[in-house]
């Protein structure tokens, strides 16, 4: 490492480390209740959520609009793990932990699969096939959720252990967004990226697009479905309505709006849509009349979103020295 | 066989309402490549037209059905060119997602904003009744009967979409379309008004999805909310895929496929019924990605 | 042997016959042209051989390996490069990410290594930016590494599209109008810069090109069509005094 690198990466991490700090200070105090507590780790979900949404639909140009279905997956596989494995009633930490998150990342995997299933047909073609599918899939994995009993069906699936705390959704957010901030500042960034500006001109580069196309909606889809099982574990009780395409359609807003193409804007626009209805508390009927009509003007007015390119200091990659050329 | 019949003709009627929603996706998409989410909103509207104008137009003309259906064209008509002028149209030359987001934006608008009390309210509602429900019984021992809501919903498609074909094929401005749809620049230099080609699409696609409002609300007989356009939208967006998008006939034939399945599905189990539509799409996309009678346009290098 | 020899090469689009019985060898180190007033089929072939099309009939033959049916990422990493008639940068990102993306199938690091930055990512990435320069350089480009390649100069922009095709580092350099909006000024150093890329980086070079200038004053060999076939072929002084050639360019009685 570099000095200025290590520098960064230091600054960054006891920046993040403060911010825990001060909200567990606040909550201890009795500032911030449970009730916001829960919202802030609401918005750490969304940002992984919407962050990985923008990983296929920013970055590698596409348009899937059914991201709640891998959510789902993710829920419910986790959730259908930990309900049978614990008993709602273990306290003990050192079972349940482990636990957490072997279900948690079966979740992930379970819904990386999923993606699979969903992404290597439809990114062979070209055209609106992916918007179509994924509208489609979303739909198909609430159908085949409603129908099955064990998965409790349309009485939704309830007595899910709450394992996620503060601490779980930071640590989580934080690793989930660096492992993907990490990936775009690589030569697979790059290649995404220019599957999104020329796929023609990619594959003549010696990129194979579709290859490509199909990991990043896959682990898109794995991340979207350890939000999933995070989620799960917070509400303690799930139903298919909570993932339906509406839902899909939130996390367009939040990542079209705060910028589609950057990580930042992702995370902006996850963290403004949860926290402006608590902000919005007496609008509530108007909150949703409003939300699109801000996704409309910023679609005619400001296409870029908010962040446009730009990336927050904290998200880039410090770069390498260059050398010098010789005279 | 009864029964099998019995479903058929069920799927028929729905596939009727189907075929009316998804010509204006057909359409749409034809001419200016745009899913547009919000027409499954329009047909909503439609609905509730029908709800409000239906006494008036009772009292006025004596008779709901024929001004009820006219009246919900037009302003369902109106609606659709207003929205392609206030949000689709400062998007034509900038990128097509922009354009999709922002459809998706203006669904969500309409179903919220009707959702307010002041406007449609969220509330459930008793649909009118616009003609009178009488019930035949067709001869033969197949104990079969089919309701004259049947024969209406399936006579008005099929009178509709006879006069789309109509519209399309043997009018000037239907042949405008037809050829803005096959190659928009050139049509342009052969001095065809886009601005005008394309308002019509908005108009006349929307203006089929009222008068499938107003027949689904005289099939039901209820409105559940404002967001009751979104499952028969996403059905019908579907059917129109599947017949090949941008193609007028595929959007009919898939249409009626849609809802002879979704008529069988649900027969057996309420929630099949509802997946059916999704899997049926899946399956045709795998196989003949164009959809039924589409044809695939590849890119220019 | 030929680098590539191309046989019989005939494609359809539905009824329309692009490209007839067209056959072409090219030696290692050869800078052949291609020529033909528009719609000759000249475009096509390039598609062909890139990939991009499957050819109706014909076989195709480049560095010993049968490269028919295969697609255009797997045939350029067989080694042959190409640049396009209308310009087709990834013009939202950088110059010198351009060239790097251009690099990626050379790279040696995986998925895994991208997602934890690993010290072979490190090291991986150290070496592309180092190699990366280092082309820029050499096409007087280094200074706009950092710019986003959509704004750089029409002129700008031809040269980051050539240095592009060459970071993969091809044996075959494909080139669809090089010369395309510029003028004399600028293709006299369009001429230079093939010669130059001809023997710096050991390539064998197709062209096609209008500029007749262009033409005879770079290519050793040029190929004529005409309505999908070949109607000419032969050194420059041949070609330039061919009626046939005039006869196509010019139309009967010029």
């Amino acid at each position: 490492m570099t000095f200025l690198r290590a520098h960064r990466t230091i600054a960054t991490v006891i920046a993040f480390v403060l911010v825990y700090a001060i909200i567990k200070a606040l909550n201890l105090a009795g500032i911030l209740n449970a009730y916001y507590i829960q919202l802030i780790m609401l918005v750490g979900i969304n940002i992984v959520m919407t962050v990985s949404l923008g990983m296929v639909n920013g970055f590698t140009g596409q348009f899937s609009i059914g991201h709640a279905g891998f959510m789902a997956v993710g829920a419910y596989t986790s959730a259908m793990i930990t309900t049978v494995w614990l008993h709602a009633t273990t306290a003990n930490p050192w079972v349940g932990y482990p636990v957490f998150i072997v279900a948690i990342l079966a979740g992930g995997l379970m819904a990386a699969g999923a993606g699979y299933l969903v992404g290597a047909p439809s990114l062979r073609l070209k055209g609106d096939y992916l918007t179509i599918v994924t509208l489609s899939a979303n739909e198909l994995i609430r159908t085949v959720i409603r129908v099955t009993p064990v998965l409790g069906g349309p009485r939704g699936l309830g007595s899910i252990p709450k394992l996620t705390t503060l601490e779980v959704v930071f640590v989580f957010t934080i690793v989930s967004v660096v492992l993907m901030r990490n990936y775009l500042f690589s030569s697979y960034g790059r290649s995404m990226k220019a599957v999104r500006d020329s796929e023609i001109a990619a594959e003549a580069m010696a990129i194979n697009t579709t290859r490509q196309k199909i990991f990043v909606f896959v682990f898109s889809a794995f991340f979207a479905g350890v939000s999933g099982g995070v989620f799960a574990h917070l509400l303690q009780f799930i139903h298919p309505d909570n993932f339906s395409f509406v839902k899909s359609l939130e996390y367009l807003i939040y990542l079209y709006v705060g910028g589609s193409a950057s990580i930042s804007g992702a995370i902006v626009g996850a963290t403004v849509f949860t926290l402006l209805p608590e902000l919005m508390r007496s609008l509530q009927s108007w909150r949703l009349v409003i939300y699109p009509l801000i996704l409309i003007m910023v679609m005619i007015f400001r296409t870029e979103g908010i962040m446009g390119l730009k990336e927050f200091s904290f998200v880039l990659v410090p770069q390498r020295q260059r050398k010098e050329v010789s005279a | 066989m009864g029964q099998f019949l019995q479903q058929l003709i069920n799927g028929i009627q729905i596939g009727s309402i189907y075929a009316l929603i998804a010509l204006g996706y057909t359409m749409v998409y034809g001419i200016v490549r745009l899913i547009n989410f919000a027409h499954a909103d329009i047909f909503m509207v439609g609905a509730y037209m029908g709800f409000f104008l239906a006494p008036v137009m009772a009292k006025v003309f004596g008779g709901a059905f024929i001004p009820t259906i006219i009246a919900a064209m037009l302003i369902t008509g109106l609606l659709g060119f207003v929205m392609e002028k206030l949000a689709y149209r400062p998007l034509r030359y900038k990128s097509r997602l922009s354009a999709l987001i922002t459809a998706l934006g203006v669904s969500l608008f309409l179903e919220n904003f009707c959702s307010l009390p002041f406007v449609f309210g969220p509330q459930f509602r008793k649909f009118p009744d616009l003609i009178v429900t009488k019930q035949i019984t067709i001869p033969g021992n197949l104990g079969l009967s089919i309701s004259n809501i049947l024969l209406l919903d399936v006579g008005v498609s099929v009178i509709l979409m006879v006069l789309l074909f109509w519209f399309v094929n043997k009018t000037l401005i239907g042949k405008q379309m037809r050829a803005v749809a096959f190659d928009k620049p050139t049509a342009s230099l052969m001095g065809i008004n886009i601005d005008v080609v394309i308002s019509m699409a908005f108009i006349v696609g929307p203006a089929l999805a009222g008068a499938g409002g107003i027949l689904y609300g005289t099939t039901y007989g209820m409105l559940a909310s404002p967001f009751l356009g979104i499952w028969p939208g996403i059905k019908a967006f579907i059917a129109a895929v599947l017949g090949g998008i941008g193609n007028i006939p595929g959007a009919v034939l898939g249409a009626y496929i849609m809802g002879i399945s979704e008529a069988f599905a649900t027969s057996v189990n309420s929630n099949l019924g509802y997946g059916i539509a999704f899997a049926i799409l899946i399956g045709i996309l795998l196989i003949r990605p164009s959809g039924l009678l589409g044809k695939f346009v590849p890119e220019k290098v | 042997m030929a680098l590539l020899d191309v046989q019989h090469l005939t494609q359809f689009f539905g009824g329309l016959r692009a490209v007839s019985d067209f056959n072409i060898q090219l030696e290692h180190g050869e800078i052949v042209g291609l020529i033909g007033p528009n719609g000759a089929g000249k475009t096509t072939v390039f598609n062909v051989i890139t990939g991009v099309y499957t050819p109706t009939k014909g076989t195709i033959v480049f560095d010993g390996q049968n490269i028919v049916g295969k697609k255009t990422y797997q045939i350029t990493q067989t080694g042959i490069a190409r640049t396009f008639q209308n310009i087709r940068l990834f013009s939202k990102s950088s110059v010198i990410d351009n060239i790097k993306i251009a690099y990626h199938f050379h790279m040696s690091y995986s998925n895994t290594d991208a997602f934890l930055h690993t010290r072979k990512y490190w090291q991986g990435e150290q070496l592309v930016d180092d190699y990366a320069i280092d082309l820029l350089r050499l096409f007087h480009l280094e200074g706009h590494a950092a710019d986003i390649s959509g704004s750089l100069p029409y002129g700008a922009q031809r040269r980051l599209e050539i240095a592009r095709a060459l970071a993969t580092k091809p044996k075959l350099l494909i080139l669809d109008e090089p010369a395309a909006g510029m003028n004399p000024a600028e293709a006299d150093e369009l001429m230079e810069m093939i010669h130059w890329l001809r023997d710096k980086f050991d390539l064998t070079i197709l062209l096609i090109e209008h500029q007749m200038r262009v033409v005879m004053g770079v290519c050793e060999r040029i190929k004529v069509m005409d309505f999908g076939e070949t109607i000419c072929e032969g050194v420059p002084e041949y070609i330039r005094n061919d009626p046939r050639v005039c006869e196509a360019y010019l139309g009967k009685g010029a």
